[in-house]
């Protein structure tokens, strides 16, 4: 049974890696094949089909390769326009290009940029046979990047992970949100006495939008600090917690404290 | 005075380069994104711009292209040079059919040195006479 059992995993195994291979070559013949009879071939010899694809995928893979060197040796991680056309030169050195020997050229007027943009401009667009189903991971972890460069700090280099949500280490920003959601909801009020549909629409939106769980709890923190007195808050933006830090209130007497949040309620 | 036009000269390649780039975001290179992006991230490039990748797409196109229309001339030439011989068979081989032969050629010019065994079977029916060969 046991035999049986690594038996299967063991072709398991051989298995997954070599589909994922066929899937990408086939792929690859495909598109090569595309181009191929866009050319004007009418037909192909099998193996003539799968070197050839072989060896554009192979070109593809040197040309990434010449890239991100040209990156690294730059000192950074991700490649950038002048990386690529560094490796594009690089691929298309053996035959020669427009303007190889000027070295000192700028990589912009480069030649081999200029037979791209000519060979866009005048070859016809054959998009892919079929679309190609994405694997979901690699998606998700594309996107929550790009969502993440928006907000991200100019001191952060992009290869960090993203910072984990502002809602978890942040506590004034909660404190604003609601101060916002106050002010309009007196918008709201305004809006009632004009026309009764729209009031009714900002505040189903509003609630839609905003109204976060724990929003009663935070409004009874906020009523008692305003029954301490002005002096507290004062005290937050004179002393040393002028940073925007959360600030204790020890220096009133417990008794008043107490006081107070009995007449609250 | 130089060093303003030079400076303009500049300006003029950025903003083209730019246009082209921009273009790309529209252009859908055959060889899909997907693949590229697989074989691409295989060997360590990373970049989340989209154009760039498609700049590479194209770049591969381009080479592809290039052999294949050099294979293509090969193959012409091959046939004329058949057709010279033997003009009793005119109309027999009229399809322009990518083989081996021409590949390899095509390839030379680019610094691919491909070779295939002398004996390589593609299909069954590789082996047979040609003229019993039924399309």
């Amino acid at each position: 049974m046991n035999e049986s059992k690594i038996k299967i995993e063991e072709e398991e195994k051989t298995l997954k890696p070599s589909s994922i291979q066929l899937f990408q070559s086939t792929i690859a013949k495909i598109a090569v094949a595309q181009i191929c009879q866009s050319i004007g071939f009418t037909g192909s010899q099998t193996s003539a089909l799968d070197s050839f694809s072989n060896i554009a995928t192979r070109y593809l893979e040197t040309l990434a390769k010449s890239a991100s060197l040209n990156a690294n040796s730059c000192g950074r991680t991700e490649c950038n326009l002048f990386d690529v056309i560094k490796g594009i030169e690089d691929m298309n050195s053996v035959k020669g290009f427009v303007g190889a020997t000027n070295m000192k050229k700028s990589l912009l007027k480069s030649g081999v940029l200029k037979e791209i943009r000519s060979f866009v401009r005048i070859v016809d667009e054959i998009p892919f046979a079929k679309p190609i189903p994405r694997r979901n991971l690699k998606k998700s972890l594309v996107l929550s990047r790009v969502h993440d460069q928006v907000q991200r700090f100019s001191h952060i280099p992009t290869w960090l992970p993203c910072l984990p949500d502002v809602s978890t280490y942040k506590k004034i920003q909660k404190e604003e949100r609601i101060g916002f959601n106050e002010e309009e909801k007196d918008k709201g009020v305004v809006v009632v006495d004009c026309n009764v549909e729209k009031s009714v629409n900002v505040v189903e939106k509003k609630e839609s939008s905003f109204l976060p769980v724990k929003r009663p709890k935070v409004k009874f923190k906020f009523g008692l600090n305003s029954d301490l007195g002005v002096n507290v808050e004062l005290g937050t933006r004179n002393g040393v917690c002028r940073g925007g830090k959360r600030v204790s209130c020890h220096d009133l007497s417990e008794e008043e404290d107490i006081k107070s949040f009995k007449r609250r309620r | 005075m130089n060093h303003q036009q030079s400076n303009e000269g500049r300006q003029d390649d950025e903003s083209a380069l730019s246009d082209f780039l921009g273009s790309l975001m529209d252009y859908t290179p055959t060889i899909p994104d997907e693949l590229v992006e697989h074989y691409v991230a295989k060997s360590g490039f990373q970049c989340p711009d989209v154009r760039l990748i498609r700049l590479v797409a194209v770049a591969t196109q381009k080479f592809i292209a290039e052999v294949a229309t050099d294979a293509l001339q090969h193959c012409k030439a091959r046939q004329t040079a058949v057709v010279k011989d033997k003009r009793d068979k005119q109309q027999k081989d009229k399809r322009l059919t990518l083989t081996m032969e021409d590949l390899s050629k095509a390839l030379h010019e680019y610094g691919v040195n491909m070779r295939h065994q002398e004996y390589f079977a593609d299909n069954p029916s590789s082996g047979v006479d040609p003229a019993s060969r039924e399309e």
